[in-house]
């Protein structure tokens, strides 16, 4: 960085109060539900109590004559009307082939037809003038089903002869496979192998604001305006015209303020084509929004794998080879998200190490349970926590330090930007350093006192430490609407800059950052910038908010975009004041000439720009306007004759280190001390990197201890309510001592890499670490999650064959 | 159906409805008074997010009809701020980031106002065991802990503020 580039970093870098939360904390954000329309109606979902039925009958005749009911409709008017729903466009990589990977797709409607598939899925909708007489009316139809043998196991639903989409000839969607070099015989050389299966449970993102879509068709002008609580608008027009068979509308789709996503928000959801289609039909707004219990049985889940891994070690730990087995429960095959955990958890395994061979297979399979999407660090908690358990485990069997085996196998400093083996491209960092310095941090050396300490008087403390490496901004080979992104710039006539991005604004303080990171390459006030996001109408194309890419690619559009404005702003200037542009510098909307007295104010340029377009130099256009894209750095569009493809295009990581105390007799863990070194590259704005990080934390503590979504056999959710599926609450949420590294991502003007999903990697992999640890004296593996009390006391009572863990 | 006569006090302003007796609280104060700051998030109580003061006791709002509302005092977040600028639990809040989507927060700030009314100079174990019924699902709630201590002190300093 040039003096002169530092010099214009005022904001960058500074703690800046959240621009989002000025309206937040009054009240005034105005989310999906405090939209009111005139004339808005109100949408309800009839949903089947069955996992797996035919639906026999839907007799509507009750809910039409409920008082307020508007009209009724069942799978079949829309089976009539409409087109099943299109495929998801991010996971559409390529029909299903011989070649790898294989994806095929199924025709679901926006309403069940013939069959039902989980618990959840909707067979109806009543719109109503009001959503009480909507909940009268839904209890008032009559749906028969005939229920079907439910498979609610994936590995058992791989071969088994119940078939859940009839013209598919078994239950697989999706299928990968991966090879390099001879790993077979590697691993049958290798001086110890360390082979597990581990099942990882499912659980959910359930953001505080659930989904929720109103459609408003205005017929004079043929447009039709969604607004949807999602992640991708800008994909949206596409979906829901193709789903609905419709070219003949103009479609916008706009973002309120959304209460939170995680993953779960991005996925095309059947209500996305449904309410809209109301619209439509009545000629009328449609308001739809979820209950929780309705959000928790037909809102996308995630996480749910069974992985098996065998890793092969040198006699001094080095890993030799690995082979991979990933098999990921994906529910129904709606258009969502949920093939691509297959993909990124099978792709990423090796992680930080550096491995020369390796072999995986990875499965996409469907059961009667809701869709699987994405959530916070997708496919990356999973890969990262099968191999931090492997290297914990090998480090026992090898009687080498956990640091130690770890450090012996990262990609070094000096080998970046470093192909891996599956063909993604690292681009930075320094993972022995951040590994050594959180174990420093976390006091390790001296906990162990404490520990032996807490042993003599019969209790279990254990330390906890994993390493974390997560791909960030990605781009799936083939899939259209991916691999970059797009931000305007405009400067008006009063010198005011207005921004443009495809992003949505669910928390992650993008109008702050983006102001800090524009109001610095312009040299203006951040007071001075507003920030719209999530606006079809506005911007032409953005692939939406998902794995961080706002920090690196939707910034380096916005940091070009400014660049452009700023260009022509001193050219202006320079022409008026008979000064090289080159010489000129923009600070505190300010342009001024080295010797600081020949200057003009941005106002002054902006004004000229626009209204005194006499005065510019000869030749250029009026106005100041930026718009450009930018490509996901170091990413390929297309497999290679290996199957290697570069789907990310930065790579974060983090050590996390935790204490713990495990209590023997009912199994619950106690956080004692948790500990983290990140490195997200350049921060913008350091206090939202920590707030981020922070609520990321949150969410793989939950995962890791508190949240399981549980199916009994019957494929019914025994827990649809936060009664009794448990997200952490204050009361949970253990004091955390966070530090930080700063490599900057090399490729990209801004050298961002992303801290919204980080944090939710490392909890699961850090406390089953501890709790391993902790139980040292009982020689027990920790292999599956959750690490609820229930488990890892039935952990210990098998150990301790029933007799008392204290006693030994 | 059976309707309801309210008159009611909310954020100061009088207000009077004619409602289905079953129409819940916070569906009076989202849709008939239009006040949308306080939220719906869960349905059954748990997450703490349509918290109001309800005669000076914090309430979720989801799980009281709006008949009871008939005579009583009502505070939402619309509430808080003043013609002096806002109120130091808001200035605190945004000190501390401890808002990220906001969902949650107007909660958060009602229960902050009836906890902070009762215990003046709360210790970090208060605070978690006062806000147990109020979810967020962004922060990892570290930072609204602050924001608590933050405000208590600013209050402290300054106490002719009280809050709705």
């Amino acid at each position: 960085m040039s003096s002169r580039e530092s010099n214009r970093r005022k904001y960058v870098g500074q703690e800046v109060r959240r621009k989002e939360s000025a309206d937040a904390l009054v009240g005034g954000a105005e989310y999906l539900s405090d939209i009111r329309l005139p004339r808005m109606a109100y949408a309800g979902l009839v949903r089947s109590p069955y996992a797996h039925a035919r639906i026999k009958n839907v007799d509507l005749s009750g809910a039409r004559n409920s008082p307020g009911v508007i009209a009724v409709y069942s799978g079949d008017d829309l089976k009539r009307a409409t087109k099943p729903l299109a495929p998801f466009p991010f996971t559409a990589q390529q029909p299903y082939s011989s070649k790898y990977p294989k994806l095929r797709f199924a025709d679901h409607y926006c309403l069940a037809t013939d069959k039902v598939r989980h618990v959840g899925e909707a067979v109806a909708v009543v719109v109503a003038e009001d959503r009480y007489r909507c909940a009268d009316a839904v209890q008032e139809v009559r749906a028969d089903y005939e229920p079907l043998p439910v498979m609610v196991d994936a590995e058992k639903a791989m071969t088994h002869p119940q078939k859940i989409y009839e013209d598919w000839d078994n239950n697989i969607q999706y299928e990968y496979r991966f090879s390099e070099g001879p790993v077979a015989e590697l691993l049958r050389k290798s001086h110890a192998v360390v082979k597990e299966t581990f099942n990882l449970h499912r659980y959910t993102g359930t953001p505080m604001e659930g989904r929720g879509v109103i459609a408003d068709f205005n017929r004079p002008k043929n447009l039709l305006t969604v607004w949807d609580s999602t992640q991708i608008p800008h994909a949206l027009p596409n979906l829901i015209l193709e789903s609905l068979g419709r070219e003949d509308v103009k479609i916008r789709v706009v973002c309120p303020r959304i209460g939170g996503g995680f993953g779960i928000k991005w996925g095309f959801h059947s209500e996305e084509v449904l309410i809209p289609w109301l619209s439509l039909t009545l000629e009328r707004p449609i308001a739809w929004w979820e209950t929780r219990s309705e959000h928790m049985v037909a809102s996308h889940h995630s996480r749910e794998q069974k992985i098996t891994v065998e890793a092969g070690f040198s006699a001094s730990g080095e890993i030799t080879a690995i082979k991979g087995r990933v098999i990921v429960d994906l529910g129904v095959a709606y258009p969502c998200g949920g093939t691509s955990l297959a993909f990124v958890t099978a792709n990423f395994i090796p992680g930080p190490y550096r491995v020369s061979n390796y072999e995986a297979e990875a499965y996409g399979v469907v059961t009667n349970k809701s869709a699987s999407g994405v959530l916070r660090a997708n496919g990356k908690v999973e890969s990262n926590y099968v191999m931090e358990r492997i290297m914990d485990l090998a480090a026992r069997r090898l009687n080498l330090d956990r640091a130690e085996i770890r450090r012996r196998n990262f990609v070094p400093p000096d080998a970046f930007p470093y192909t891996c083996v599956t063909g993604s491209i690292y681009d930075s960092g320094r993972y022995g350093e951040c590994l050594t310095k959180a174990v420093e941090l976390a006091g390790v050396s001296s906990l162990r006192e404490d520990i032996a300490k807490a042993a003599r008087e019969g209790r279990y403390r254990g330390i906890g430490i994993g390493f974390m490496l997560e791909p960030l901004s990605s781009l799936r080979p083939n899939a259209y609407n991916s691999g970059y992104e797009t931000a305007q710039i405009r400067v008006d006539q009063v010198g005011k800059a207005w921004i443009v991005s495809g992003d949505v604004n669910m928390g992650q303080a993008h109008q702050t950052t983006l102001s800090q990171i524009v109001a610095d390459e312009l040299g203006i006030d951040i007071n001075d910038i507003e920030v719209f996001e999530g606006d079809t109408a506005l911007l032409s194309s953005n692939s939406g908010s998902y794995a961080c890419r706002f920090s690196t690619v939707t910034t380096s559009a916005a940091i070009m975009a400014a660049r452009t404005i700023r260009e022509k702003m001193l050219k202006i200037a320079g022409h008026l004041l008979q000064v090289d542009a080159d010489r000129l510098d923009i600070m505190g909307g300010i342009i001024s000439a080295p010797d600081g007295k020949t200057s003009i104010t941005v106002k002054e340029v902006a004004n000229i720009a626009y209204y005194s377009v006499n005065r510019l130099p000869k030749g250029m256009e009026p106005g100041l306007f930026g718009h450009r894209f930018f490509f996901n750095p170091n990413t390929s569009f297309t497999a290679d004759e290996k199957g290697r493809s570069a789907n990310f295009s930065t790579y974060p990581y983090a050590a996390h280190v935790a204490y713990v105390e495990v209590d023997p007799g009912t199994g619950q863990i106690k956080i004692l001390k948790y500990v983290t070194v990140d490195d997200c590259g350049n921060q913008v704005n350091p206090m939202v990197v920590r707030t981020q990080l922070t609520g990321g934390i949150a969410c793989g503590i939950g995962g890791a201890i508190y949240e399981e979504l549980v199916y009994d056999e019957d494929g019914q959710l025994a827990n649809s309510n936060f009664s009794s599926y448990l997200i952490p609450s204050m009361l949970e949420m253990p004091n955390l001592e966070l530090h930080h590294m700063i490599t900057p991502m090399p490729f990209t003007p801004g050298g961002f890499k992303g801290a919204g999903e980080i944090g939710a990697i490392g909890p699961s992999l850090t406390l089953a670490s501890a709790v391993e640890d902790a139980l040292t004296p009982l020689g027990i593996k920790v292999i599956d999650l959750p690490l609820k009390p229930e488990k890892v006391w039935r952990l210990i009572h098998e150990a301790t064959k029933g007799g008392k863990a204290g006693a030994t | 159906m059976k309707s309801v006569h309210i008159e009611t006090t909310i954020n100061g302003k009088p207000y009077t409805f004619d409602v289905p007796a079953r129409l819940l609280l916070v569906d009076l104060i989202r849709d008939k008074a239009g006040l949308t700051g306080t939220h719906v998030a869960c349905d059954t109580g748990n997450c703490g997010a349509c918290t109001t003061i309800f005669n000076g006791v914090s309430v979720k709002s989801c799980q009281v009809l709006a008949a009871r509302a008939d005579g009583a005092t009502i505070g939402t977040v619309e509430g808080l701020r003043t013609a002096n600028g806002l109120d130091p639990i808001q200035e605190a809040f945004w000190d501390c980031d401890a808002a990220e989507c906001g969902f949650c927060t107007s909660g958060m700030l009602m229960t902050a106002v009836a906890f902070l009314a009762d215990n003046p100079d709360p210790s970090e174990d208060e605070i978690r065991s006062a806000f147990k019924g109020n979810l967020c699902r962004c922060t990892g709630y570290l930072n609204i802990i602050k924001a608590v201590q933050r405000a208590a002190a600013l209050r402290r300093a300054s106490p002719a503020r009280s809050g709705a």
